[in-house]
């Protein structure tokens, strides 16, 4: 399929055209000749300087490092878990991180002590599925999906409990979390770095990631040392996972619905199945960002809410359309 | 080129074959024949070394299978599986050009020799004009004929194929058989586990029975006749002679 070759180039284009716009969207309105004046000045240039630099530049940044590792996150477990619909959370990553985030917040702490709460909660969910899910036996992607779908269930309990019993005034923090919320997104430099970091190692292992999509017996077939590569693959997704979550707090749909998309435009070579979902993926969570912040301006809504509120019908709409053209 | 000493070969709950030893040499074409669940797959997968026997060891150029690294194994065996596991969402061309893996190294550039090496497979399996199609808008039989191209732009030494034919029609099987004939005659070894007895006696020189507690392993000259098919099959059969060879009917 030759439109195929375009996705890229185009995304490539856009990408730049939708942080302009989420730098300038927001309750202080700015045209593009005051943010590009902004930039240019640099951090100590006026309000409009102040704006751009302490905050929108910040957030749309981590927006855009956040949706990509989502995304690739998406890529990766899709392949690793043979099933078309795992995300980035389904095997309690997020869990994880939600009991170490909301804990922090129970007890009072701060933001930066709340993201890494929700951090090494997320780590700590990986170690625990590691030993849970393989034990002593071979890789059996079969149960580590089982496991991480029971653990995921636990961790909602222990979520509901500590939401029962949270002090009134923190509940709405807490609930903006679940939701994703990246009002609270401070390190826009540290999550493009692990951004950067998982898309080499990701892009490197690309053509035996095409083979394994086909199955595991066909990789080993080919000459794909297989169990090796899910373990890096388990583990890189689990890092992507959990830089996103603990930046921005659980953003569903990103690492679902953006992958499906491009495969379906005819996306299949990893090599730039995974850079384009990337990108995407950016572009997708930096959108449904600025519409949060602007949609009910100066209320902000719950960035989760709107992944998904876009991301639903563009699904639909791509599944009805390739039926068509199939038939 | 492949020796298999004395191989006992189990799935949970049951053992498919004891002690079986077999020597391919290259030039040969290798037929595999036995009823539903005697246990070819399971075979094919152990000769591929993608699974260990249970007891037993199996040989390529006289070093055990699990001493190779897996990239130079799959230099050397080319397999074709009875299904993929997963779809594919790429075009013809991409889905043959996996077939090359082993033979390319990270993320290096296509070279020529590997897109010629796929043009040359798609064109042997008469699918030449499709390599821009969407794989997964072929049909079953198409599919097929990808998946064997796939297997000849791997271009190994030994070809270990699970049910070659299914799906292809009449025409495209014979071309099939051909292809794997000339395979043989250019010195690879090919081994492929089959249902179509007719074809047994016509274009495969040795034969191996999987029974229920016994085989049968020589020269098709030898081991393939109405009378060992019809205990293997536990179905009358019949031997039509012409010029051309001998071909296996049922008796019915």
């Amino acid at each position: 399929m030759q439109s195929s070759r375009l996705v890229f180039p185009i995304l490539l284009l856009v990408a730049p055209v939708c942080l302009l716009a989420g730098i300038g969207a927001g309750s202080a309105g700015l045209s593009l000749a005051d943010v590009g004046n902004a930039l240019l000045a640099g951090p100590s240039g006026g309000i409009a300087a102040d704006i751009v630099w302490q905050l929108r530049l910040p957030r749309v940044l981590s927006a855009f490092a956040c949706g990509g590792l989502l995304a690739l996150a998406g890529v990766l477990l899709q392949v690793l878990l043979r099933n078309p619909l795992a995300e980035p959370y389904i095997l309690g990553v997020s869990g994880g991180a939600s009991v170490g985030a909301l804990s922090a917040m129970a007890l009072g702490a701060g933001v930066a002590t709340a993201n890494l709460g929700a951090f090494a909660g997320a780590l700590a969910s990986v170690a625990l599925l590691l030993a849970l899910g393989l034990g002593a036996g071979p890789w059996n992607a079969y149960r580590l999906l089982l496991t991480g779908v029971v653990l995921s269930a636990g961790y909602g309990a222990l979520v509901s409990l500590l939401l029962a019993l949270a002090p009134g005034e923190g509940l709405r923090g807490m609930l903006f979390w679940l939701m994703g919320d990246l009002s609270r997104a401070e390190h826009p430099g540290l999550v493009f770095a692990t951004l950067a970091t998982a898309l080499a190692a990701a892009s490197w292992q690309a053509r035996a990631l095409d083979v394994l999509a086909l199955g595991e017996l066909k990789a080993k077939s080919l000459g794909v040392a297989v169990n090796p590569l899910q373990a890096r693959l388990y583990l890189l997704a689990s890092l992507c996972a959990a830089a996103a979550v603990a930046e921005a707090g659980t953003i569903g749909f990103v690492g679902l619905i953006v992958p499906h998309f491009l495969r379906l435009l005819g996306l299949a070579d990893h090599r730039r199945l995974l850079p384009a979902s990337v990108l995407a993926g950016g572009i997708f969570l930096v959108l449904a960002d600025t519409l949060a912040r602007t949609l009910a301006a100066p209320q902000q809504l719950p960035v989760g809410a709107l992944t998904a509120l876009l991301g639903v019908p563009t699904l639909l709409f791509l599944l009805s359309e390739r039926r068509r053209a199939a038939r | 080129m492949l020796r298999a000493d004395r191989l006992t070969l189990a799935v949970p709950g049951r053992t498919l074959c004891r002690e079986l030893s077999l020597a391919l040499q290259p030039g040969q074409c290798w037929c595999v024949l036995g009823r539903n669940g005697a246990g070819k797959t399971t075979l094919l997968h152990a000769l591929a070394g993608l699974s260990s026997p249970a007891a037993g060891s199996v040989c390529l150029d006289d070093r055990p299978l699990d001493a190779f690294p897996r990239r130079d194994l799959a230099k050397k065996t080319g397999v074709l599986l009875q299904d993929d596991a997963q779809p594919f969402w790429g075009t013809v061309m991409e889905y043959v050009l996996l077939g090359r893996y082993p033979h390319r190294h990270g993320l290096a550039r296509l070279h020529a020799e590997d897109e010629a090496a796929a043009k040359s497979a798609l064109a042997a399996m008469g699918m030449g004009d499709a390599i821009s199609r969407a794989f997964s808008t072929l049909s079953g039989g198409e599919r097929q004929r990808v998946r064997l191209a796939a297997l000849l732009a791997q271009s190994p030494e030994l070809y270990l194929l699970d049910e070659p034919l299914q799906h292809l029609d009449l025409a495209h099987q014979v071309e099939t058989l051909n292809v794997l004939r000339h395979l043989a005659d250019q010195g690879k070894t090919v081994l492929a586990v089959l249902h179509e007895t007719a074809w047994a006696g016509r274009f495969f020189d040795h034969a191996l029975l999987l029974g229920e507690d016994w085989h049968e392993a020589g020269p098709a000259a030898d081991i393939l006749g109405a009378a060992s098919l019809e205990r293997l099959y536990r179905c009358p059969m019949e031997e039509v002679t012409t010029e051309r060879g001998r071909y296996f009917i049922p008796r019915v």
